[in-house]
């Protein structure tokens, strides 16, 4: 019985994958099954349409930034907030936290009144602070639980050894922290890279990939973005071969 | 003018918050000397030791390395080399790696890691395992490593937190021996951290135990066996039983009890206590000896009779659980070459010399502090 | 980087500042966002907003429309993802590694995209309607999206990995021998499900209510395309009046509703979660 269930859910969950690949082929501009013929064409079209290469190129961009900037926050926060008993301490843990249970449009909504009411900030800066709030969480959860498990004598060693404590951390600590920082790394730059709703509200003249996929869908009705996703099928099998390889798929999903 | 190496602490405390993890700690080290804290979990002895290396802040006191006052010198600068309980050996570095980190953040020049590294590697005879990661080493190996990457830098002080404790008992035997050699070898001051008796009395020059976060008595390890300052100390070493008795007479250092049995036996006292008081008065397992079936008459001073409840053979010594006055339970361990064997049940009369036999107050509770005797 | 000594009190501060910073930011954007929503045109304090939006019928609908899909799409993906959960549980590590990796496959693969599946899944001319009629199981297509069937299952779709994966996590963590007593005590296995699995994995149902739910309010998507317009659920509301600058201030006070309801859900469920804590662990010691 449960075993039913799960291929079910399975074959559910991979039949819009499945879907898009068979269509991307089709030679005839429509979804229709069984295709009349196979082609290429909108493998080019991908190419030839200026706007996924833009917004891929800015999605790049924003998740790259993004999940830099948030790596830095982050180490500097888990540290904080694992190393010291300080006042404010559980409420910091839960305000880096909360941007994961705030709905994203209150978030982009939010950002999109603050910039233009109170700032007057240009459009792009909006888009990168959304971008790494919303990664933050993933991976300040990851390193917190790297530095829990973390052998603080190995960092006590290093200083005895005549490293200074700043030295002990960069040269000792960090590098033992390297695969809950990657695995962080990846969950949060994938987050940043599909984000569509809170993105929708900052996105000006300059579309991110997955807003200029909504715009050719709601537009055009041909596989094109058909091929694209099948292209773009790349990313999750690279998550997956990662995470089978060196940082543990438990660990990806967040428990 | 106290020479590298030494160590000096005076009225050392350590709080957090009310509770008081050390209390009046203090300490004199010449150079070249080992110490051993010796006390039971919780005792302060690892507090002591993270106090000395700069990983614990002082509430009071003061520490001196030779002339120098340590307490404000952080960590990174007191030159103190630490063997972890864990070894603390780096995952990702290699034996030779981990051992040139220490030369590589004091500023000793590159060219000459490779010789250094050599060099304390032959110390301790892991020459071969240079380029092995410590995953791939056994236990005593990785305490080697540990050791090695330690003495590497050359500090004026080398701090040992349990250093056998992760070691099954075989390996924990031998290189109890290595370890004395090679500290002796050395010759560094060196402080270490344990819980066991053996250990400390194997190792160390002199013994400081610990309770409650304050040291209850320092001396060689000859000293402290012969005469424990207090029932915790001699509890703590083990290997004694008790029986109850009232203190009759009183001189410098020795007194005579009357037991409940009305046998008089004349012992070490080694805590003041009033004329007419009761006392606890201490047998070593290993310092009584059978003398004769009890119908032989008086057997003397210091002889009395006990009943034979069980026989347990340990190799080369069998040992006697035996029934003293007052029901007490007394053991006795004899070698088995020697004496007659005595069965379950037999009445004999056993006997200690008075240096043997210590008189305490009783214990009432948990001892607080170390007095003195 | 230790705490040592009562001198270092203002270190963590000090490595706080980029987060300090950034979290007043978006705390300061979502008092902006309150502000504006308790602004009339006049610039005086007014609740208008607010009053327009629980009153207006056309204005609650997209919130009604959000909670009641929010509720379906967590009953759906609990029913659906327990039967995986407690089948993964019983796998090969070799098996479970599989099934995991297809899960995590699914789940970073761009929602969106999967959205886009689901048209040429569901529309009708559709793979589905296709293979129906190509089989002859009916002559004229079905009509299964724009329409809120269709929303539905675009909102499993994308809910259904968070769940699996927080269930698979819970049930995890659960001793098996405790289930194995209660079989050989005789429980049949839907008695040991309902008696003893359930009640211990419902931390993991309790954390997959709040990903689920978190995920249908976020759902723009999803209505947007398979609902074709029929359907508009509240982040489709709020996005449409706040990119028209006449309307914005209706919008933040639709966000702050749902920001509300929101945060009054995820405090219930972890309310419930607490006193069935309680509850379970004072039955689990009377029955001894």
């Amino acid at each position: 019985m449960s075993r039913l269930v799960s291929v079910l859910v399975i074959l559910f969950l991979f039949a819009p994958l499945i879907a898009t690949t068979l269509i991307s082929f089709n030679a005839t501009p429509t979804f229709g099954f069984p295709s009349q013929g196979l082609s290429l064409r909108w493998y080019a079209n991908v190419f030839a349409r200026p706007e996924f290469w833009v917004g891929f190129r800015h999605s790049l961009l924003l998740a790259t930034l993004g999940t830099l900037a948030a790596i830095v926050i982050s180490t500097l926060t888990a540290v904080a907030v694992v190393r010291f008993r300080f006042p404010g301490r559980s409420l910091m843990n839960a305000l880096v936290m909360s941007p994961i249970v705030i709905p994203e449009v209150v978030l982009g909504l939010a950002i999109l009144v603050w910039i233009y009411a109170v700032l007057d900030m240009p459009g792009a800066w909006a888009l990168y602070l959304l971008h790494t709030i919303l990664v933050i969480p993933y991976i300040v959860r990851m390193i917190i639980a790297g530095l829990q498990g973390y052998d603080i004598n190995l960092e006590h060693a290093a200083m005895l050894l005549g490293a200074s404590p700043f030295r002990a951390f960069l040269l000792i600590t960090l590098p033992s922290l390297k695969d809950h920082i990657m695995a962080g790394a990846i969950v949060a730059f994938i987050v940043s890279l599909h984000n569509f709703t809170a993105t929708m509200f900052l996105v000006l003249n300059r579309p991110t990939l997955p807003t200029a996929v909504y715009q050719y869908i709601r537009t055009e009705t041909d596989p094109t973005v058909a091929a694209l996703s099948t292209l773009l099928l790349l990313i999750p099998l690279s998550v997956v071969a990662v995470g089978r390889r060196w940082l543990g798929l438990d660990r990806m999903v967040g428990r | 003018m106290p020479g590298r190496g030494s160590i000096r602490l005076s009225g050392v405390e350590v709080r957090y918050g009310s509770v008081v993890a050390l209390r009046d700690f203090g300490l004199e080290m010449a150079s070249g000397e080992i110490v051993a804290l010796l006390g039971p979990s919780g005792c302060g002895k690892s507090t002591a030791l993270r106090a000395i290396c700069g990983l614990q802040a002082l509430s009071a006191g003061e520490i001196w390395f030779g002339d120098r006052l340590m307490n404000t010198v952080p960590p990174h600068h007191r030159k103190v080399g630490m063997v972890f309980q864990n070894y603390a050996l780096f995952p990702h570095r290699t034996v030779a790696e981990n051992i040139a980190f220490g030369l590589a953040v004091s500023g000793v020049p590159r060219r000459q890691h490779a010789a250094r590294t050599g060099e304390v590697l032959a110390l301790v005879q892991m020459t071969e395992r240079g380029g092995h990661y410590p995953h791939q080493l056994s236990g005593g190996q990785q305490q080697r490593v540990a050791i090695a990457r330690s003495v590497a830098v050359s500090p004026d002080i080398l701090l040992l937190d349990e250093p056998l404790s992760a070691l099954d008992k075989q390996l924990r035997e031998q290189m109890r021996h290595e370890l004395t050699q090679l500290l002796r070898g050395i010759g560094i001051t060196t402080v270490f951290v344990t819980h066991d008796q053996e250990e400390a009395f194997a190792l160390a020059d002199r013994v400081v135990v610990m309770h409650d976060g304050a040291i209850v008595q320092c001396g060689t390890p000859a000293a402290i066996y012969a005469r424990p300052n207090s029932r915790f100390v001699a509890d703590f070493l083990g290997s004694i039983s008790y029986l109850g008795g009232v203190l009759e007479r009183a001189e410098t250092g020795t007194g005579t009890v009357l037991l409940d049995d009305g046998t008089r036996l004349r012992g070490q006292l080694v805590e003041a206590a009033g004329i007419g008081t009761r006392v606890d008065v201490g047998l070593r397992w290993s310092s009584l000896r059978p003398a004769g079936a009890a119908g032989d008459g008086g057997g003397g001073e210091g002889s009395l009779a006990v009943t034979v409840r069980e026989r347990v053979h340990r190799g080369d010594r069998v040992e006697y659980r035996l029934e003293g006055p007052g029901g007490r339970a007394i053991r006795l361990l004899a070698l088995t070459a020697t004496g007659a064997a005595h069965d379950v049940g037999d009445r004999i009369r056993v006997r200690a010399d008075a240096n043997d036999i210590l008189l305490f107050r009783p214990a009432t509770g948990p001892i607080r502090e170390g007095e003195p005797a | 980087m230790t705490a040592r000594g009562k001198g270092l009190a203002v270190a963590p501060y000090l490595f706080l500042i980029p987060a300090l910073a950034l979290t007043a930011s978006f705390l300061w954007a979502l008092w902006g966002l309150v502000h504006e929503s308790l602004t009339d045109p006049a610039g005086g304090v007014s609740f208008e907003n607010y009053r327009r939006m629980l009153t207006v019928p056309e204005y609650r609908a997209p919130i009604v429309t959000s909670l009641r899909l929010a509720v379906i799409t967590t009953l759906v993906t609990a029913a659906l993802a327990y039967p995986v959960a407690l089948h993964m549980r019983r796998m090969t590590p070799v098996a479970r590694l599989t099934v995991q990796s297809m899960l995590v496959l699914v789940f970073f693969s761009d929602y969106l995209l999967r959205m886009f599946g689901l048209i040429i899944l569901l529309g009708r001319r559709g793979l589905l309607n296709s293979l129906l009629m190509w089989t002859g199981l009916t002559d004229s297509p079905f009509r299964l999206m724009h329409n809120e069937l269709g929303v539905l299952v675009g909102l499993v779709s994308g809910a259904l990995p968070l769940m699996i994966f927080a269930l698979d996590a819970a049930l995890g963590r659960i001793d098996r021998s405790t289930e194995q007593a209660a079989a050989l005590l005789g429980g049949s296995p839907l008695r040991v499900f309902w008696h003893v699995t359930l009640p211990l994995s419902v931390p993991g149902l309790a954390a997959g209510i709040v990903l689920v739910l978190l995920v249908t309010v976020n759902a723009m998507v999803a209505p947007a395309l398979l609902g074709g317009g029929f359907v508009v659920m509240i982040s489709n509301f709020v996005y449409d009046r706040a990119i028209g600058l006449d309307e914005r201030s209706l919008a933040t006070a639709a966000a702050v509703i749902v920001f509300a309801v929101v945060v009054l859900i995820i405090l219930a469920v972890h309310a419930v979660l607490d006193r069935f804590a309680l509850r379970f662990g004072v039955t689990d010691r009377g029955r001894g």
